[in-house]
C-alpha cells in the first residue's frame, strides 16, 4: 500500500533493534557459507579439486550426488504437481463431510519429525511387519527396488512425495482460495465445462502459486535429511554428503557442495520472485493450439467433467491414504507387536519393553532428548517470535517490506544441512568462535527457519484480516500508535502468531538435517531416531517413532483449534 | 411460449429459507427486474436459475425444459456479476471470444459476432486493452459483450451496476434496456436499487424474506401497490394510522385521530377497521383550496435536493407529513414556519388493513 | 475562524497527482459534501485531513493550529470507513468504550457516556451483539456512536451510505444530518451520489480530477453551477452546441445545427463565439401550445421513463437532435405516449451558456 501512516514511528529504536537481530539471526547465517567458499579458496581448491592422494574424485562425487538428488527431486515435484494442483483444488473449492481431516492429513508431514515418518515409511514397504503382512510375502519391497527409467529407490521417492507434497498442495490451495470463484462461475455461464474452466481460467490464474509452491517442494527435498538418512540405503543425496562430510572433517568439501545447494536455492526463487510479483498476463498468448485440436480438448473435457469428476476427487484421497496414514498405522501397530518380545524369534530383547527399561536404557536417553528438543524448540521458536512480529510490522508498512520478505525466503529453501554447516563455521569454532556445538548451537540454527516461518503466518493474519483499516480507525479515535497496535492489530492477528509459535515448534521439534550438524553431544529426539537405527534398535526405534507421530498429531490439534478460533 | 418458469422454488441456508417456495414465470422476451431489500433472497433466486446453486425443492423451466440437473454451462444464459468478473489475464478481444472459443464456434463466426455485438454495445476500449486498464462502467460493458457473444436469449444480470458511479449507473442502465430490447432477449434484472428497476422494467417482482410479496408494470407498482411494504420500498410516502368511518360506493373516509378524516377512492374495507393510509409525497397538492382531504399545518424543515424541495410539514393533528414539490422558475420557495395548506386527492389515498407485525416491522427496510 | 482549513495542499502518489493545490475550509458545526467521480481524489482529501496521509505540499490547519506533522489522534477527527470498520472482536459496547477507554477517562466516565452515546443512537439493547450479527445500519450507527463517544469534533465520512441498500439510504439521509446537527458535530462528508449530498449537505465542494471545481450551498450549486462538468455530475442538463448569432439588451441569440435559434438571457458572449448551452430536464414543459417569453420548438416523444415519482420523456427535435424533459408524477396527471408531436417550452432565463470546452463537449460531460 501507498499509504504511509504519519506517526506510525514503531519508533527508530524498535525498527533498527529488530533489523538487527533479524541481519545477525538469520540473514547472516544464511549467507555466511558463500563467502565462506570465497574466503578459504585455497583450502576448497585443495581439498576438493586437487587433493594429492585422490585428485579430483571429490568433485566427481559432488556431480554425482548432485545429478542423483536433482534427479529425486525433480521426480517427486512431477509427481506432486500432477495430484497435488487438482487436489489443492478440491481443498479450496469444494465444502465436503471431512474436509477438515483430509486437510489435516495433507498437513501432518509438515509438522511431523521427518526421521521418525522415514522410519515408519521404511516399516511400512521393506519390513516383514509393514504392508506385506497384508500380502502374505515376508517383504514387498527392498530397500534398493528402484522405479523403472528414472532409476530411483523406491522407497526413497515415496518418502519425498509424502514430505513435500504439503508444501506444493498448501501454497497452491491458498492461491487457489485468494483467486475469485466468479470467475469460474463466469466461464461456466459461459459455456465451458469445469475441466476447461480448469484449464483455462483457473491454471493460468494460479501458475504463481504454483510455480512458488513447486520450488518450495523442490528446495525442500532437496534439502531433506532426518527421513533421507534412514530410508536412503546405498544411494546418497546431497544432504546426507553434507552431513556425512561434516562428520568427517571434510569441512571445505561440505561447504562447497552446501554452497551450490544455497546458490542453487537462489537461482531458482529469483526469477521466480520477480516472475510472481509483475503484474503478468495471459500466459499461454504464445502456446497457439489449432482450432480443431483445441476444440477436440474441450469437447474430451467436457466428457471427462461429467463422467470422471468422482475420480479425480478419489484419486488424491487415496495418494494421501497411502503415503501418509498407512505408514503411521503401521509403525504404531508395530509397536503392540513388538511390545513384549520380537513377533518372529520370539526373543525378549527384541522387544519394545526390553530396549527401553533393559541394560541400554533407551528409555533414559529419549527422556533427556526430549528434554533438550522441548528446550531448544521453546527458546529457539520464543527469540524467533520476538524478532518476527515486529518484523511483520516492518514488512507490511515499510516500503523496503518486500525486500525483506525475499530475503525470508531463502532460510526456508536452503537445504537444512547446508544451513547447519554454514552456522557451525560462522559461530563455531572455525569461524568467530563464540558458541560451541551443542544445544545453544542447535537454538541458534533453528531460529534462521522460524522466523520465517513464524512472519508468513503473521502476514497471512494481517493481510485476511484488514488490520490496516481497523488501526487507522483506531489512531482516528484517539489511540496513538502503540496503544492501536496493542488494543487492535494485535488481538486481530493473534491467531496468526499463535499458529506460528506452534508451526515453528514443530518444525524445531522435528529437524534433523541441521541439527545433526551443530549438536555436538547433545542430542534431539528425530536424531535419536537415526541412532537407534543405525545401531539396529529396531523396536525402540519403533517406539520413539510413535512417540513423535503422537506428539505432532496433538500439535496438529492445537493447529486446527487456533485457526479456527 | 414461456421463457423461465420457476415452479415452489425453495433454498434453505441452515435454518433461513432464502427462497421460499417462489412461483413466477418470465415471458419471451421481457425485462424483468427484481428488487427488495439485502438478504431478501433475490441473489439466490438468480443463482438458483442459472444453476450456480441448487434449489432444496421445486422446478426450474427454462424453454420448457426442466433444468434442475443441467450444469450451468448447458444452460444457455448469460450472467453478469456485479464484480464484473472479466478474466484478469486476457484483453478484451481473449475476454468476449471465450464464449464463443469453448462453445465450437468458427473462428469467422465468431468474427463476425464480436463486430455485430461491439457496434451494438457502442464501446470505444482498445480490443487489446486489458481488464485493469479500463474504466468500470467500460468493464462492465464488456462483460455484458462477454455474456451477449455466446448468442444466449436468457441474460441474468446479478446486480450489473452495483460497483459502478451512480452517474455512470443512471446511463448504463438504459443502454442495458436498450441492447436487450434490440437482441430481443429475456432479461432478469436483480438490483437492490428500486429507481433502476423502475426506470427499465417491463415488469418488476418484489421480493422480501425470500418470498415475492407483488409483481406488476412499474408504474402500476407505484401508483397502486397492492402492499404495504411494496408501498414504501418502490418510493417515499406518507403513513397514517386511522380507522374506517364510513364506507360509501365512492370510497372510504378514514378518521385518522383529532378529528382529522381522509377520503380515498378505494373500495375495500369495513366500518371500523383498524387501517394505514398512505400517500405519496409528490401526489400531494399545495396551497389549493380542495374541500376534500385538505389538511393545515406549520413548515418544519426545508430540504433542496437539486429540483425538488422536500418540505416537512406538522400538521394539527401532530402528523408529520413529507411534501416534494418543483421548484418553479420565478415563485418564492417556501420557508420554515410559515403556515401551509394542502389536499391529497382521494384517488392517490391508498388504504391497507393494518399489518399484525405493527407499522413499523412491516416498513423495515433492513 | 475555520475548524479545518487546507491551503494549497498537494499530493502525489508516483506519478500521479492525486491533490493538486487544493484550497478549502470548513466552518464549526457545517456539514460539507465533497462530490465527484471515482479518481477525483475525494478519499485522498478526507485521509489527509485525518493525518493518515501526509501532503506533499500546503498546509493543513484545525482549529488554528498547523497539523502537518500533527499524529490522528491528536486531532479530533474521527474518520469512518465505507464499511464502518468496526473491530470485529468487540461487541458494540466494546466498540463504542474504544475512545473513552484509550483516552483513559475514568471508569464512571467512561461508562456515562458510552450508556449515553448508545442511547442517542437508539442501540442500548443491542449493546452486547458482535459487529456481524448487525444490519448495515446498526452497523451504522455504532460507528457514529463510536465516533461522538470518542469525543471527536470532526466527523470524516467516506461514502457512508455505500455499503446500504438504494432505499435505505434515502431515510437514513435524515437520520444522518439531524445526529450531526444535534451533537453540534462538523461532517465532512464524501460521496458521488448528487442527490445524497444536496440533501444533507450545508455546503458541497465539488471535486475533479485533483482540483475544486466548484464550492457552494446546495442551492448555488444547482442554480448557479460554474462549468459544464457540475452542471452535468449535478443534476444532469440537455446541451446544445451552437454560436452566438446576436446580442441585444434583452440577451443573446444562439443558432444551432440546422438553423434552430433559441435565446438565452445571457448577455456576457460576443457574437460569433460558440458555445454550448445547458438546460436542466425539468426545466423543459411539454405541451400543445406556444408559450409566449420561451423558446419554442416542436418534436416527437422518442421513448417515456418513469424514474424515482418522475416520468422522462426522451424527445428527438426536427434537426435530429435529442434531448431529454422530466416532469414530476402527479397522481392526477397522465403521461404522454411514445410518438405524440410536443411543443417543448423553456425560458431563456433557464439557459445557462458556458464556453465550447477544448477538449470537446462529450469528454467534459462524459461519464464512463
Amino acid at each position: 500500500m501507498a499509504w504511509k501512516i504519519i506517526g506510525i514511528n514503531l519508533s527508530g529504536i524498535v525498527i533498527s533493534c529488530t533489523l538487527i537481530a533479524f541481519l545477525i539471526f538469520v540473514v547472516l547465517p544464511s549467507f555466511y557459507l558463500i563467502s565462506y567458499i570465497f574466503l578459504r579458496w585455497d583450502e576448497v581448491w585443495y581439498e576438493v579439486f586437487a587433493n594429492p592422494i585422490t585428485g579430483d574424485e571429490n568433485w566427481r562425487q559432488i556431480i554425482m550426488i548432485l545429478l542423483f538428488s536433482f534427479k529425486l527431486s525433480l521426480s517427486a515435484v512431477a509427481f506432486d504437481l500432477v495430484f497435488g494442483v487438482p487436489l489443492a483444488y478440491v481443498l479450496a473449492r469444494k465444502k465436503f463431510p471431512g474436509k477438515n481431516l483430509l486437510e489435516d492429513l495433507v498437513t501432518l508431514p509438515l509438522v511431523i519429525p521427518t526421521s521418525g515418518f522415514g522410519f515408519a515409511t521404511l516399516i511400512t514397504w521393506t519390513s516383514s511387519s509393514g504392508l506385506s503382512r497384508l500380502f502374505g510375502s515376508t517383504r514387498l519391497l527392498s530397500m534398493n527396488t528402484a522405479i523403472p527409467l528414472i532409476n530411483v529407490p523406491f522407497i526413497l521417492f515415496i518418502v519425498h512425495v509424502a514430505l513435500t507434497f504439503p508444501y506444493l498442495v498448501r501454497t497452491v490451495e491458498t492461491k487457489i482460495q485468494s483467486i475469485e470463484e466468479t470467475y469460474e462461475i463466469a466461464s461456466r455461464t459461459l459455456g465451458a465445462s469445469s475441466l476447461t474452466t480448469f484449464r483455462k481460467v483457473l491454471l493460468p490464474l494460479s501458475i504463481p502459486g504454483i510455480f512458488s509452491g513447486s520450488v518450495l517442494a523442490f528446495a525442500r527435498s532437496l534439502g531433506e535429511t532426518g527421513a533421507t538418512i534412514i530410508v536412503s540405503g546405498v544411494s546418497t543425496t546431497a544432504s546426507i554428503a553434507i552431513v556425512r562430510w561434516a562428520s568427517e572433517f571434510k569441512l571445505s568439501t561440505a561447504a562447497f557442495m552446501g554452497s551450490l545447494l544455497v546458490l542453487i536455492a537462489w537461482i531458482m526463487i529469483l526469477p521466480v520472485e520477480i516472475y510472481v510479483s509483475k503484474n503478468r498476463r495471459s500466459s499461454w498468448r504464445h502456446l497457439h493450439i489449432p482450432t480443431n485440436l483445441s476444440m477436440k480438448i474441450i469437447k474430451f473435457e467436457r466428457f471427462l467433467s461429467r463422467k470422471l469428476s468422482i475420480v479425480k476427487d478419489i484419486v488424491p484421497l487415496i495418494i494421501v491414504v497411502i503415503l501418509i496414514i498407512i505408514p503411521v498405522v503401521v509403525v504404531i501397530s508395530s509397536v503392540t507387536l513388538y511390545w513384549s518380545a520380537d513377533p518372529y524369534t520370539g526373543r525378549v530383547e527384541g522387544g519394545v519393553v526390553y530396549q527401553l527399561f533393559g541394560p541400554s536404557r533407551y528409555l533414559d536417553l529419549i527422556l533427556r532428548a526430549t528434554l533438550t528438543s522441548v528446550i531448544v524448540a521453546s527458546i529457539s521458536t520464543y527469540i524467533a517470535t520476538c524478532i518476527s512480529i515486529p518484523l511483520s510490522f516492518i514488512i507490511e508498512r515499510r516500503r523496503y517490506g518486500h525486500v525483506l520478505r525475499t530475503m525470508l525466503k531463502v532460510p526456508l529453501i536452503i537445504p537444512t544441512s547446508s544451513l547447519g554447516l554454514s552456522v557451525l563455521l560462522l559461530w563455531g569454532a572455525s569461524g568467530l568462535c563464540l558458541v560451541n556445538s551443542g544445544i545453544w548451537m542447535i537454538i541458534l540454527t533453528h531460529i534462521v527457519f522460524s522466523v520465517p516461518v513464524i512472519v508468513e503466518s503473521i502476514i497471512a493474519a494481517y493481510e485476511g484480516s484488514g488490520v490496516q483499516m481497523y488501526e487507522e480507525t483506531a489512531r482516528t479515535l484517539g489511540a496513538n500508535a502503540y496503544s492501536a497496535i496493542e488494543a487492535v492489530s494485535l488481538p486481530l492477528i493473534k491467531g496468526g502468531i499463535f499458529t506460528g509459535f506452534i508451526l515453528s515448534f514443530t518444525h524445531s521439534l522435528g529437524e534433523t538435517g541441521a541439527t545433526l550438524i551443530v549438536m555436538g553431544r547433545d542430542t534431539t529426539i528425530p536424531v535419536l531416531v537415526v541412532n537407534m537405527v543405525e545401531a539396529l534398535a529396531i523396536p525402540a526405534a519403533l517406539f520413539t517413532s510413535t512417540y513423535l507421530i503422537v506428539l505432532s498429531l496433538v500439535m496438529l490439534v492445537i493447529i486446527r483449534i487456533l485457526t479456527q478460533g | 411460449m414461456p421463457e423461465v418458469r420457476l415452479v415452489n422454488v425453495t433454498k434453505r441456508y441452515g435454518r433461513i429459507l432464502a427462497n421460499d417456495h417462489v412461483n413466477l414465470t418470465i415471458r419471451d422476451g421481457e425485462y424483468i427486474s427484481v428488487i427488495g431489500p439485502s438478504g431478501c433472497g433475490k441473489s439466490t433466486l438468480i443463482k438458483n436459475i442459472a444453476g450456480i446453486i441448487e434449489p432444496d425443492e421445486g422446478e426450474i423451466y427454462i424453454d420448457g425444459k426442466i433444468v434442475n440437473n443441467i450444469p450451468i454451462e448447458d444452460r444457455g444464459i448469460g450472467y453478469v456479476f456485479q464484480d464484473i468478473a472479466l478474466f484478469p489475464h486476457m484483453n478484451v478481444w481473449e475476454n468476449i471470444t471465450y464464449g464463443p472459443d469453448v462453445k465450437g464456434f468458427s473462428p469467422e463466426e465468431t468474427k463476425t459476432i464480436a463486430r455485430e455485438i461491439i457496434e451494438m454495445i457502442k464501446v470505444s476500449a482498445r480490443i487489446d486493452a486489458y481488464p485493469d486498464e479500463l474504466s468500470g462502467g467500460t468493464q462492465q460493458k464488456i462483460a455484458v459483450a462477454r455474456a451477449l457473444m455466446s448468442r444466449s436469449s436468457l441474460m441474468l444480470l446479478d446486480e450489473p451496476l452495483g460497483a459502478l458511479d451512480l452517474k455512470v449507473r443512471s446511463v448504463l442502465r438504459y443502454e442495458l434496456r436498450r441492447i436487450a430490447k434490440a437482441l430481443g432477449i429475456t432479461v432478469l434484472h436483480v438490483t437492490h436499487d428500486q429507481e433502476e428497476a423502475m426506470s427499465i422494467s417491463d415488469r418488476i417482482v418484489v421480493m422480501r424474506k425470500g418470498r415475492i410479496v407483488e409483481s406488476g408494470k412499474p408504474l402500476q407498482l407505484y401508483m397502486k401497490p397492492k402492499n404495504l411494504f411494496t408501498a414504501n420500498f418502490v418510493g417515499e410516502a406518507n403513513f397514517l394510522v386511522g380507522k374506517i368511518e364510513k364506507v360509501s360506493e365512492k370510497g372510504l373516509l378514514i378518521d385518522i385521530g383529532n378529528g382529522l378524516k381522509v377520503f380515498s377512492t378505494e373500495a375495500k374495507g369495513n366500518i371500523g377497521d383498524r387501517v394505514v393510509v398512505a400517500f405519496r409525497p409528490e401526489f400531494i397538492i399545495l396551497k389549493e383550496k380542495i374541500d376534500e382531504n385538505a389538511f393545515f399545518g406549520e413548515i418544519t424543515r426545508i430540504v433542496y435536493s437539486g429540483s425538488l424541495v422536500r418540505i416537512t410539514v406538522e400538521t394539527t393533528s401532530g402528523d408529520e407529513i413529507l411534501i416534494k414539490n418543483p421548484l418553479k422558475f420565478g415563485e418564492p420557495p417556501p420557508e420554515t414556519g410559515e403556515k401551509l395548506t394542502f389536499s391529497i386527492p382521494p384517488e392517490n389515498v391508498l388504504v391497507y388493513p393494518y399489518p399484525e407485525a405493527g407499522l413499523h416491522k412491516e416498513l423495515s427496510l433492513e | 475562524m475555520p475548524l479545518v482549513e487546507l491551503v494549497n495542499v498537494t499530493k502525489r502518489f508516483g506519478k500521479i497527482t492525486a491533490l493538486n493545490r487544493i484550497n478549502l475550509s470548513v466552518e464549526d458545526g457545517e456539514y460539507l459534501c465533497i462530490l465527484g467521480p471515482t479518481g477525483a481524489g475525494k478519499t485522498t482529501l478526507l485521509r489527509l485531513i485525518a493525518g493518515l496521509l501526509e501532503p506533499d505540499e500546503g498546509e493543513i490547519y484545525i482549529d488554528g493550529r498547523k497539523v502537518n506533522k500533527v499524529p490522528p489522534e491528536e486531532r479530533n477527527a474521527v474518520y469512518m470507513f465505507q464499511n464502518y470498520a468496526l473491530f470485529p472482536h468487540m461487541n458494540v459496547w466494546g466498540n463504542v468504550s474504544f475512545g473513552p477507554i484509550i483516552k483513559e477517562w475514568d471508569q464512571k466516565r467512561i461508562n456515562d457516556v458510552t450508556s449515553e452515546v448508545l442511547e442517542m443512537v437508539r442501540l442500548g439493547e443491542r449493546k452486547n451483539a458482535y459487529p456481524h450479527e448487525l444490519s448495515g445500519g446498526m452497523q451504522q450507527r455504532v460507528a457514529l456512536a463510536r465516533g461522538i463517544a470518542s469525543g471527536a469534533r470532526i466527523l470524516l465520512l467516506d461514502e457512508p451510505f455505500g455499503a446500504l441498500d438504494a432505499r435505505l439510504r434515502v431515510n437514513l439521509r435524515t437520520q444522518l444530518k439531524s445526529l450531526v446537527k444535534d451533537q453540534r458535530l462538523t461532517a465532512i462528508h464524501v460521496t458521488h451520489d448528487q442527490e445524497e449530498a444536496l440533501m444533507v449537505s450545508d455546503r458541497i465542494a465539488i471535486l475533479r480530477g485533483g482540483r475544486i471545481e466548484q464550492v457552494g450551498s446546495p442551492q448555488e450549486i444547482y442554480t448557479n453551477p460554474k462549468s459544464i462538468f457540475t452542471i452535468s455530475f449535478v443534476g444532469g442538463a440537455n446541451f446544445f452546441e451552437g454560436v452566438v448569432s446576436r446580442v441585444n439588451k434583452f440577451g443573446s441569440e444562439i443558432e444551432l445545427r440546422g438553423g434552430l435559434r433559441i435565446h438565452v438571457s445571457d448577455r456576457s458572449r460576443n457574437v460569433g463565439e460558440r458555445v454550448v448551452v445547458a438546460v436542466r430536464r425539468e426545466h423543459i414543459s411539454l405541451g400543445k401550445s406556444r408559450r409566449r417569453g420561451f423558446n419554442n420548438l416542436l418534436g416527437e416523444i422518442e421513448d417515456v421513463m418513469f424514474v424515482g415519482g418522475s416520468m422522462e420523456y426522451m424527445i428527438k427535435l426536427e434537426n435530429d437532435m435529442t434531448l431529454f424533459s422530466r416532469t414530476l408524477l402527479k397522481g392526477s396527471s397522465t403521461p404522454l405516449r411514445r410518438g405524440e408531436i410536443v411543443i417543448i417550452s423553456f425560458h431563456p432565463g433557464e439557459c445557462r451558456v458556458f464556453e465550447y470546452p477544448r477538449r470537446g463537449l462529450l469528454k467534459e460531460i462524459e461519464a464512463i
